[in-house]
């Protein structure tokens, strides 16, 4: 249905004087709410947008602080020292002569004897279950019975650079031990300044402590002459 | 009684009403234009007060005093990092000689190996023995050493034969770590 409202002049001037109080203080308000929602809300975002900002860079600044005093009480002999100890436990790169010691050393120790071996520095597998920290690995034959290369692989676990013993076989004719030295590249180390930096911890000082006497027991020690190993690459 | 007709219109009471109304809106208006700018002030201020080029130049002053140190930070991060590694690698690496130890211990005395495999997952232990109740107690031990999952999980009996050419019983076992 179609129905047609008729406003004459008259009508309207009626409405108008009617309401003409009400229209200042409407228009007013409607101005206020625009700028409420024009300009102050988004001033209001900013201001949590910065107010966030400065807690973040002010929490930077806070580590930073913290940074600097640790880094002014560290002494750097000890800090030498067992960085030392930790990079022959796992070295940074492929050490030959430690990995060589390592394995010497410990025959030496239980007077086991070993056969000629070879291992390749380009096959470096990641253990699986050690957090992908790469390994040398290579195959070991042990001229000796069950009980003394045994006894070689218990002194290797407790020798520098850190090794696994995967699988230990034993036959008539003698031992096949196959190892796995690890070590870590340090381009693994994801470094940034802003980093929370912690000293070590007392646990950490225990693991130092004891790596440093796998370090002791492992002593360099006079390399056979003989060609006995031959590294087939390097 | 007066016979005066009052001709001046009498104000409008209605009018007067809403006059004193419009007043109040006015007001309430007013008032709130000027809590809407107050607001806006005080956010201004607050914007204002908070100085993130004062933090970052401090920032800066305690890096630059840093980098003489970055040595010694960098490898106390290397540490840490080291010390971690190595933890895992402790924690997580087979204890071969362990197995070893604790098979060898259970082999009784007539019982020669001819074959012993240990990896991380399996042990395989053959031999020979002239006398059959060796290798019965063989099996008997590492039956119990299954059952009450010391060093290995299960056993198997891969192989049991007898050799006349030397006269001895030949056997190999298979277990599961």
């Amino acid at each position: 249905m179609n129905e047609k409202v008729n406003l004459d002049l008259l009508s309207i001037k009626f409405i108008f004087d009617k309401n003409k109080y009400y229209i200042l203080p409407v228009v007013i308000v409607l101005i206020s709410v625009f700028l409420l929602f024009k300009f102050v809300i988004p001033q209001y975002d900013s201001l949590i947008a910065i107010r966030e900002q400065a807690k973040t860079e002010k929490l930077k600044l806070n580590t930073l602080k913290e940074n600097l005093k640790l880094l002014t009480k560290v002494n750097e002999e000890d800090l030498n020292s067992r960085f030392d100890i930790l990079t022959s436990a796992l070295p940074l790169d492929k050490n030959v002569v430690l990995l060589l010691n390592a394995i010497y050393s410990s025959a030496q120790k239980t007077g086991v004897e070993i056969g000629p071996f070879s291992f390749s520095l380009e096959d470096t597998t990641r253990g699986q279950d050690e957090g992908n920290i790469p390994v040398i690995k290579l195959s070991l034959p042990i001229n000796s019975d069950a009980v003394a290369a045994n006894d070689f692989i218990k002194t290797m676990m407790e020798t520098v650079p850190l090794s696994q013993v995967d699988s230990f076989h034993v036959k008539e004719e003698g031992t096949l031990i196959d190892l796995g030295f690890y070590y870590l590249p340090q381009e693994v180390l994801d470094y940034d300044l802003t980093l929370q930096l912690t000293p070590v911890s007392k646990e950490g000082l225990l693991l130092i402590d004891q790596m440093n006497k796998f370090k002791e027991e492992s002593a360099i020690l006079q390399l056979p002459t003989a060609p006995v190993a031959s590294p087939s690459a390097y | 009684m007066s016979t005066d007709i009052n001709l001046v219109s009498r104000i409008d009471e209605e009018s007067l009403r809403r006059a004193r109304r419009g007043k109040v809106f006015n007001l309430i208006a007013i008032m709130f234009l000027v809590i809407v700018g107050l607001i806006a002030f005080i956010i201004f201020t607050q914007i204002k007060a908070i100085n993130l080029q004062s933090i970052r130049d401090e920032q800066s002053k305690v890096l630059e005093e840093m980098s003489k140190f970055q040595a010694q930070q960098v490898k106390l991060l290397l540490l840490n990092n080291r010390v971690e590694n190595i933890d895992s690698i402790l924690n997580t690496r087979k204890n071969i000689p362990s197995v070893v130890d604790g098979l060898l211990a259970k082999i009784p005395e007539n019982f020669l190996i001819v074959e012993l495999n240990v990896d991380g997952d399996s042990a395989i232990v053959s031999g020979k023995s002239t006398s059959l109740s060796t290798i019965g107690e063989l099996i008997d031990t590492m039956a119990n050493m299954a059952r009450k999952k010391e060093i290995i999980k299960s056993l198997t009996l891969t192989s049991l034969a007898f050799k006349k050419d030397d006269s001895n019983y030949y056997i190999s076992l298979k277990s599961d770590l």
